[in-house]
């Protein structure tokens, strides 16, 4: 153990994450635009998930306030012990240094273009190293791990878009993090591609046991992983498991419908509530509810 | 360890990866202090320069230190050590003075045939070494000398021979003659310009009322002061200054050490003079002078390189966000960011520090061989350390701020960027209007201070500045408002390119406000090229004016006539060469030149005249006849004599008389012998009489001496011929060809000339005219007629200043001839002033001139040879081998030389370096923000093609960005242009002011190079660039981020 471990406590590879009644407003050209809408949101410790959505759905959103890239209208944010609200940019960064990774979109944006991919993962563990986090690995056990070995010692503006990714994962990974948020690492790859990134998450996963959260609109992605969130409209309302699939209770008592479900009924359309047992509770949608209920008595007769 | 290594290594990968950008920065930062080291390096070595070439292209005399007693001491030559001990008692003067010459000159009286001469005895140091020895040696022993060969000559005395010198009235002293020396040049160093006042050698001293002048008898010391012992030598001494030996860090030590001397030496009644404050003083306004205009030059161009510096500095950061960004997203803190986002600029601008120091030194190594006198001393000083921490911390600043605003927009939070550029924009408004106030307030100031008036204060540089400054930004708005508004023009427009253009540089008015760096460099590039031409020819004229010609040759005194047939000999077609005498008296000049020559030697700038030269040459040198030159040989005159009345019976009694005139001998009579009936051959000797040439003034009857005149009738000549018997064969010489009654004239009642009808001139002489003048020796009138060589007023180009003395313009005055008689003149032409003469003379023709002389020629008369620019590279060896002693050499070429490199040319020169630098740095502003956009752009470019927009349509929109980018420029040339016409006429370009007329008419061609260069080299670059974005049109583009922007 480092003198650096020796000051650091003991703690679990990965860690749990929480949303409790997010909100988050932003400005729009003209009106304010409710981007997230009291989300819920429990997530493990090491426990692996994608948050899937259509664009405009707030997926991205949500990672953002996950990462402290923004701060949440209401609700709190927690981020194995810590509240992110209360972060200020010097405990944001020291966090980011340390127990959380981003991997946003783009890969150029986690990396430099012109250094290699052994300096990149050794500048970003800078910032982890001068805070005296302990590294569990070093760059080249990364590049092996990731199988990047070929491209190790190229300028990765020189490497394909897919290797680009993988390098950047295994930067994020450099500072061995607690949590890994990653946003679209798919987006504009091939297949062969997108299954090597694919194979890289589920390995940096095996091999720090670390939280992931994902962020994709990739279905393959979200369906290679144990769990995954349903996100539309800003609201967190489904949930698939081991291939089952669920609704979301809001905390105000609202349930979002799958959204195949959903786009059988138009909005507005009202369901009769039936509870049947103890935890089945029956939806009847109703279609000729303003015949048998007239808002205006006086227009019904 | 590992660590840094890989840190550097990183920033070394960053800096390459930006290769361009990093390069216009290195650039940018090494122009910025390079400027800020070289200006005040330049002053310095400058200023060291000038008064180096002040001091040492001074006089001896000028710079050299004088002690004199204000009293006649009765033992003058302890006073004088003692003066000289007092001023070399002072801290630095062993190293400034060299060798005192000390001078001691008592008064005697030389008697020879009857008539006492004036003389000195004189010891000079080191005067041995001064005389060319003809005979005998300058060995002085007590009571020895040396005298002139025309001294020898006078009193007829050789080497070995004793000379009687009266000290006093009753004290005598026998001196020896041990040698024989040629008549000192008066012109040598070595006799401090003292001239003829001081050592009458040389000179044809006329005789003042007492004892007739003759040259000094040179002695020792001892022989001076034994008869001083009698006759109170004047004892001086004088110091002079070594060449060198003083610079720009001497000057204050030596003015202390000049004044304490001078302090020193009032109590014991001794005086000190010297030339040294003077050229201290004018040194002082040259650096004055320069450093004004230099730091205004320099700071305007520090300011635009930083301001270059800053903007590329922001672009630095735009290409290194991502890099920021993926730093703070790695959590670094806070002194790892500063590395990320301030370490590869800083490294930048440390290279181009250290870059722009290395480039001032090399540039001042040369500049000392170029511009300075060898010598003159290059380092820094406290200016140089004060505008290099100055110019560092301007560096820090816009590092600083390029910093702040990527750590600023490198914020991962959303808004942060959005935030910022809608700050930066307000900001650029804010700053525009600032500038423009600025510009403007500080331009009325210029204008109510009347720096902008006159042609002194260099103060007006700073004027083209404010104008580029103020046309760059309100330019710069102007065109953007006018794009916007093609915009909604060519909206609707079938032809998409326009739009495309418009709606580009609309978008992106960024790229047209770096514009603004290429505006100001333009407009003081088209001023400083402008401004240096104008100086330099200002400069050249001004040359040339003082000077008079290409090369002026002072000659040593000739006798009368020698200058002009020596001119003639040396140039019979009169092409280069030009005789000119000049006598300056307290009240005008009086110059006499070869007219004919006049066009083709003299330096006349067009504008000092009221004609041309061409015009003037004929206004001054009227057609006339002539004048009958007769050299000293037997003359003779053939005519046919016939008389009246009582005249004819006493023909007998009456002589053909000549009257001639020798400019050294003056008027005389010849007389030709008794007239006979019918036609006769008269002769007669010159011998004596005109020794060196003499011109006929007359040719009439007299009576024989001691006869009566006739009381009636009157005598009539038809002479047919003039002429000389040359040489030993007696070859017969025609002297005066024109033997018509055009040709001659009579002034006197009672002769009368006309033509003969068989041919000759007919003169008739009444008995009366005879009998109102016989004619003593020395008459300049008479019963003659005279060549009509000269009018009777003559014409003159005048200076107004002496018009508007002497008489109302137009009218005739009369002023000193050749002679120092007065003679009538009468202005045909006016001017400012004369070239070489001044704003009080008068020019004549010298043939007129020497025709109305009467009596010799005034000793103050300077010969001088003026030659012009086809003058052939030995043509001052020509004059010598045409017997003429050259004493002075003045070439325009060196005064114009000097004047390149007084202070204003010095700065004139740092001026246009400067400008040049300021091109360099519009060019990286120009490169910078066309090479900042480029990818942005070609994806655009893509999308637009994708689109459906055809290659050639976005080709055309290039190109059409290109057009209005060097419109944009061009306003630069026009606000040079105007800052030219407004500054020019202003600034300092002389050391002294000048009687030359100078012009401040702007180099068309000039500027219109400068502007069409710089236009051709931004419409190459922008045609570049558009060949770069076509290349880079490619779908691939659309797959990629942004970010992803290298330099």
């Amino acid at each position: 153990m480092s003198p650096a471990e020796a000051l650091v406590p003991e703690r679990a590879p990965g860690a749990e994450v929480v949303c409790a009644g997010v909100v988050h407003v932003y400005q729009g050209e003209e009106t304010p635009i409710v981007a997230l809408r009291n989300v819920e949101l429990h997530v493990r410790a090491g426990e692996m998930l994608a948050v899937i959505g259509p664009s405009g759905s707030g997926k991205s959103t949500l990672l953002a306030l996950l990462g402290g890239l923004l701060q949440p209208t209401a609700g709190a944010i927690i981020v194995g012990e810590h509240n992110m609200a209360r972060l200020d940019a010097r405990g944001l960064g020291r966090l980011r240094a340390t127990e959380l990774a981003l991997l946003l979109q783009d890969p150029l944006q986690n990396l430099l273009p012109y250094a290699t991919s052994l300096e990149n993962i050794a500048f970003a563990q800078r910032g982890a190293q001068r805070r005296g986090w302990p590294l569990r690995w070093t760059g080249e056990e990364l590049i092996e791990t990731f199988g990047l070995g070929s491209v190790g010692r190229r300028p990765v503006h020189q490497i394909s878009g897919g290797e680009q990714q993988r390098v950047a994962i295994a930067s994020a990974m450099a500072t061995s993090p607690r949590v890994l948020l990653a946003d679209e690492p798919t987006a504009r790859l091939d297949r062969v591609g997108r299954d090597a990134v694919i194979e890289n998450l589920r390995r940096a996963h095996e091999l720090s046991g670390a939280t992931i959260i994902i962020v994709t609109h990739d279905t393959t992605l979200a369906e290679s992983l144990p769990r995954t969130l349903g996100i539309s409209q800003g609201v967190v309302g489904s949930e698939r498991r081991a291939g089952r699939r669920f609704a979301v209770a809001g905390r105000d008592g609202s349930v979002q419908l799958p959204a195949e479900i959903a786009s059988r009924f138009p909005a507005g359309t009202v369901f009769s509530v039936t509870m049947e047992e103890e935890e089945t509770v029956r939806l009847q949608a109703e279609t000729g509810l303003d015949e048998d209920f007239p808002s205006h008595p006086e227009a019904s007769s | 360890m590992a660590g840094m290594r890989m840190g550097e290594g990183l920033l070394l990968r960053g800096v390459r990866w930006r290769l361009g950008l990093s390069l216009l920065t290195v650039i940018t930062a090494a122009v910025a202090v390079a400027t800020a080291v070289l200006g005040p390096m330049y002053l310095h070595t400058a200023g060291d320069s000038v008064l180096r070439r002040a001091v040492d292209s001074a006089a001896v005399q000028t710079r050299g230190v004088t002690l004199t007693p204000y009293y006649s001491p009765t033992r003058p030559l302890p006073v004088a050590r003692q003066a000289q001990r007092i001023v070399e008692r002072e801290p630095g003067a062993a190293d400034l003075f060299g060798a005192p010459i000390t001078t001691a000159v008592a008064g005697i009286h030389l008697h020879e045939g009857g008539v006492t001469y004036a003389s000195n005895l004189l010891f000079r140091t080191g005067v041995c070494g001064a005389l060319h020895i003809v005979r005998g040696s300058c060995r002085l022993g007590h009571d020895d000398a040396v005298m002139t060969a025309r001294s020898a000559r006078q009193f007829h005395v050789g080497v070995g021979g004793a000379l009687k010198v009266w000290i006093s009235r009753h004290d005598k002293l026998r001196v020896r003659i041990a040698g024989i020396v040629a008549t000192p040049d008066l012109a040598a160093a070595y006799w401090w310009g003292q001239g003829p006042g001081d050592f009458p050698f040389g000179t044809v001293a006329p005789s003042h009322g007492g004892a007739e002048p003759t040259d000094s008898l040179i002695t020792s010391q001892a022989t001076v002061l034994s008869a001083g012992a009698r006759a109170a030598p004047a004892v001086t001494v004088q110091l002079p200054v070594r060449r060198g030996s003083v610079d720009l860090a001497d000057q204050a030590a030596v003015t202390r050490d000049l004044n304490g001397a001078s302090a020193a030496l009032q109590p014991h009644r001794l005086h000190l003079s010297t030339g040294l404050a003077g050229l201290f003083a004018n040194a002082d306004h040259q650096r004055r002078v320069m450093a004004t205009i230099v730091t205004i030059a320099a700071t305007q161009l520090v300011v635009l390189a930083v301001w270059v510096l800053g903007s590329l500095l922001v672009r630095s950061g735009d290409a290194r966000r991502a890099e920021a960004r993926v730093a703070r997203l790695r959590g670094f803190p806070g002194a790892s960011m500063l590395w990320v986002t301030a370490a590869e600029p800083a490294l930048l601008c440390l290279i181009g520090a250290v870059l722009g120091v290395a480039v001032a030194w090399a540039a001042m190594l040369e500049a000392r061989h170029q511009l300075f006198v060898a010598g003159a001393s290059v380092g820094f000083d406290g200016w140089t350390i004060a505008a290099l921490g100055l110019t560092v911390c301007a560096i820090l600043g816009a590092l600083g701020v390029g910093t702040l605003r990527l750590l600023r927009s490198a914020d991962l939070g959303e808004g942060a960027t959005r935030r910022a550029r809608g700050g930066s924009s307000l900001l650029g408004m804010i700053t525009d209007a600032a500038l423009v106030v600025l510009a403007v307030v500080a331009l009325v100031a210029l204008a109510t201070s009347g720096a902008l008036r006159g042609h002194s204060d260099p103060l007006a540089s700073v004027a083209p500045g404010l104008i580029a400054l103020g046309v760059a930004v309100l330019g710069v708005q102007l065109i953007l408002f006018a794009c916007r508004i093609g915009i909604a023009v060519s909206a609707g427009s079938r032809r998409v390119a326009p739009f495309l253009a418009l709606r580009q540089i609309a978008r992106r008015p960024g790229v047209l406000r770096q514009a603004r760096v290429l505006i100001i460099a333009l407009a003081l590039a088209c001023f400083a090229t402008a401004a240096w031409s104008v100086a330099r020819t200002n400069r050249e004229t001004a040359a040339r004016f003082q000077v008079g010609a290409r090369t002026v040759v002072g000659v040593a005194p000739t006798s009368p006539g020698t200058l002009e047939a020596a001119v003639a000999r040396v140039d019979p077609r009169g092409r280069f060469a030009m005789a000119v005498a000049d006598l300056r008296t307290p009240s005008a000049t009086l110059v006499g030149v070869e007219a004919s020559r006049l066009r083709a030697v003299a330096a006349w700038p067009r504008p000092i005249s009221t004609r041309g030269v061409a015009a003037l040459k004929r206004a001054i040198d009227p057609s006339l006849p002539a004048a009958v030159e007769l050299p000293e040989a037997p003359v003779q005159v053939t005519a046919r004599v016939s008389a009246t009345g009582q005249t004819a019976a006493r023909l007998g009694d009456l002589d053909l008389s000549m009257w001639v005139f020798s400019p050294s001998g003056g008027s005389g009579i010849v007389d030709l012998g008794p007239l006979h009936p019918g036609t006769f051959t008269y002769r007669a000797s010159l011998t004596g009489l005109c020794s060196s040439g003499c011109r006929m003034s007359g040719l009439g009857a007299l009576p024989a001496i001691g006869r009566p005149g006739p009381l009636n009738g009157s005598a009539h000549l038809v002479v047919t011929q003039i002429a000389s018997r040359l040489g030993g064969d007696g070859a017969l010489r025609v002297a005066s060809a024109h033997l018509s009654a055009s040709a001659w004239r009579s002034d006197l009642p009672g002769v009368s000339v006309d033509s003969s009808a068989g041919g000759g001139l007919s003169l008739t002489v009444s008995a009366a005219a005879m009998a109102g003048d016989a004619g003593g020796t020395g008459s300049t009138t008479g019963p003659m007629a005279a060549p009509d060589d000269a009018p009777a007023t003559l014409p003159a180009v005048v200076t107004r200043q002496l018009a508007s003395v002497n008489a109302a313009s137009g009218s005739s005055f009369s002023t000193s001839g050749l002679d120092g008689n007065s003679i009538t003149v009468r202005p045909v032409a006016f001017a400012s002033a004369l070239p070489r003469i001044g704003a009080d003379a008068a020019l004549l023709d010298l043939d007129l001139l020497s025709n109305v002389q009467t009596a010799p020629t005034d000793p103050g008369l300077a010969d001088e040879v003026w030659l012009g620019p086809r003058a052939p590279r030995d043509a001052v060896a020509r004059l010598r081998a045409a017997g003429l002693s050259p004493t002075t050499i003045e070439h325009a070429s060196t005064v114009f030389t000097r004047l390149q490199h007084s202070g204003p040319a010095l700065a004139d020169d740092f001026l246009l370096v400067a400008t040049l630098a300021a091109l360099l740095v519009a060019a990286v502003s120009t490169l910078s923000s066309f090479g900042a956009t480029t990818r942005e752009r070609a994806t655009e470019l893509t999308s637009l093609e994708v689109a459906g927009v055809p290659r050639s349509t976005l080709v055309a929109s290039l190109v059409l960005e290109s057009v209005i980018l060097v419109l944009t420029a061009l306003c630069g040339a026009g606000a040079g242009i105007v800052a030219a016409l407004l500054a020019i006429p202003a600034l300092p370009e002389l050391t002294s002011s000048t009687l030359a007329p100078l012009r401040y008419a702007l180099p068309g061609p000039t500027i219109a190079a400068v502007a069409v260069a710089v236009l051709l080299l931004v419409a190459l670059a922008a045609a570049a660039v558009a060949v770069v974005l076509v290349r880079r049109m490619t779908p691939i583009l659309l797959r990629t981020a942004p970010d992803d922007v290298a330099g």
